[in-house]
């Protein structure tokens, strides 16, 4: 059962949503926990305004309503300089004549009763690959710092502001054979252009899918608070009229996402009384105190949460999923020795076998006397995992099966 | 006294902040301050261009009964926005 402190979380998150007022009986509450959960979860501008009047006549919560008003404020200055960041950075890209589609938190945002309030730790956008050196050089002549570089996202900070620029808006498989990237790389197809501008917007609906299936991914991977859950609730509450529902669930059935929409939709009703107009499943009791229980300990990306220990194995034995758990683990296990060709080559310093599978084998081999050499006790419990937590990972996987992943 | 560049001021759900943008950051000790009703009433005088003796008389008119604290107050705010960055002197004005 949800205690009294998870209770005002979701009533303050539901009548942000609603435009409502928060009503509180402090005495039933842990200050203390709610500070934390607040935090972990990246909500700390929503709950000041909404705990704001109900606090703001009493002396022994003058501390915590101070730090969430120091939040609030934070958030603020981070959101306007974004913006002001954002737009000047939107001019030399239009001056440049390059096309970029945002996607994401910097959308997501203005459905936010209080666009300021949507928190992130980034603007993502997409751009198209033959731009990428362009960007790259423009990005830098601007005093950007470059500082990271994985196949499909380069990231670049400056003052404050941080950017992801990526070429594919979904790179990392999930557990099932489906080429989600090959699927999101058609957002352009359903991108919008702007007048005056070379910005994109994207379409709502498909949007939203991208949007189930960035949950799904980090469902799958170490968990999730309620932030995504808010986005589909504000999303379907704000333009919900004018998405085309019919193809999104023809759609989220191809991409093998329908289930798992069932769920955040039934989800995101029992929460903040926001379903989305698709067949919604129905939830069992347990399933959704279990959820809403380790969606309060994840944070907003499931980092937080120590029980999260296993989810590499699970996600691996969950992928791989044979008749039994041992067999399932077997072959996770030849797959560790033996990544694929796909794989090997997404990973940087393999990329040379990139157009070369013929080179695999040598692959194998160098990484087998690296991590031997370099990462053995890391890749000695990524070994054993799967058969010395076997309880841990079946119940994470029965979790994964009830969210429809 | 003015604006620094670079220094923009929001109102978000009734709560008014002054905010250093990276153009006016190496200029100001903090990113950022929440003014509270007074400070705003001020702020937004400076916005409109008002010089200091302006906006204190605006001001003792507009609260008679604490006009003799107004003028103290006003310009010591105003000094300490100064000192944190967000208020520059106005080098185009010679008034």
């Amino acid at each position: 059962m949800m205690d009294s402190t998870h209770q005002l979380y979701l009533t303050l998150l539901a009548d942000h949503i609603w435009g409502r007022k928060t009503v509180v009986q402090p005495d039933l509450v842990d200050w203390v926990r709610l500070q934390y959960i607040i935090r972990i979860q990246s909500m700390s501008g929503i709950a000041y305004v909404q705990l704001r009047d109900a606090l703001s006549g009493m002396p022994e919560h003058a501390l915590f309503l101070s730090d969430l008003r120091n939040r609030f404020a934070a958030e603020v200055f981070y959101a306007v300089c974004r913006k002001e960041d954002f737009s000047a950075l939107e001019a030399v890209l239009t001056a440049h004549q390059i096309a970029f589609l945002p996607v994401k938190g910097s959308v997501l945002s203005q459905y936010y009763p209080v666009w300021q309030l949507r928190t992130m730790g980034d603007v993502d956008f997409l751009i198209h690959t033959e731009d990428r050196a362009r960007v790259d050089e423009l990005m830098r002549d601007l005093g950007y710092t470059f500082f990271s570089d994985t196949e499909a996202v380069w990231s670049y900070d400056r003052d404050v502001n941080h950017y992801e620029i990526h070429d594919h808006i979904f790179y990392e498989p999930m557990a099932n054979d489906f080429d989600y990237q090959g699927y999101f790389d058609g957002a352009w197809e359903y991108a919008r252009s702007l007048p005056g501008v070379t910005r994109f917007e994207v379409d709502e609906s498909f949007h939203f899918l991208y949007l189930i299936a960035h949950t799904a991914k980090h469902i799958l991977h170490k968990g999730s608070g309620f932030r995504p859950f808010v986005d589909m609730a504000l999303m379907v509450q704000k333009v919900g009229e004018r998405m085309r529902w019919d193809w999104i669930t023809s759609e989220l059935e191809r991409l093998r996402l329908l289930k798992f929409a069932e769920t955040c939709s039934a989800l995101c009703e029992r929460w903040f009384g926001i379903g989305f107009p698709i067949q919604t499943g129905k939830l069992s009791e347990e399933f959704f105190e279990c959820v809403t229980q380790k969606a309060f300990l994840d944070g907003v990306f499931g980092f937080q949460n120590p029980e999260n220990a296993v989810a590499s194995s699970t996600k691996g034995v969950h992928t791989v999923k044979k008749n039994s758990y041992y067999a399932s683990a077997l072959t996770m296990t030849v797959r560790h020795f033996f990544p694929s060709y796909q794989n090997m080559r997404e990973i940087e310093w393999y990329s040379f076998l990139d157009g070369r599978p013929w080179l695999l084998p040598a692959a194998w081999i160098y990484r087998f006397y690296y991590c031997l050499r370099y990462k053995f006790a890391h890749s000695q419990k990524i070994l054993k995992d799967p058969y010395v937590n076997r309880k841990q990972i079946e119940i994470r996987e029965t979790f994964i099966d009830n969210w429809g992943l | 006294m003015k604006i620094r560049n670079g220094v923009i001021s929001t109102v978000v759900c009734d709560e008014f902040l002054v905010i250093a943008t990276r153009e006016a950051r190496p200029f100001c000790s903090s990113r950022y301050t929440q003014l509270n009703s007074s400070g705003r009433l001020i702020w937004e005088s400076v916005e409109r261009g008002e010089p200091i003796e302006e906006i204190i008389s605006a001001l003792q008119k507009r609260f008679p009964t604490v006009a003799d604290k107004i003028a103290k107050d006003v310009r010591t705010f105003c000094a300490s926005m100064m000192e944190k960055g967000f208020l520059c002197e106005d080098t185009n004005n010679d008034g």
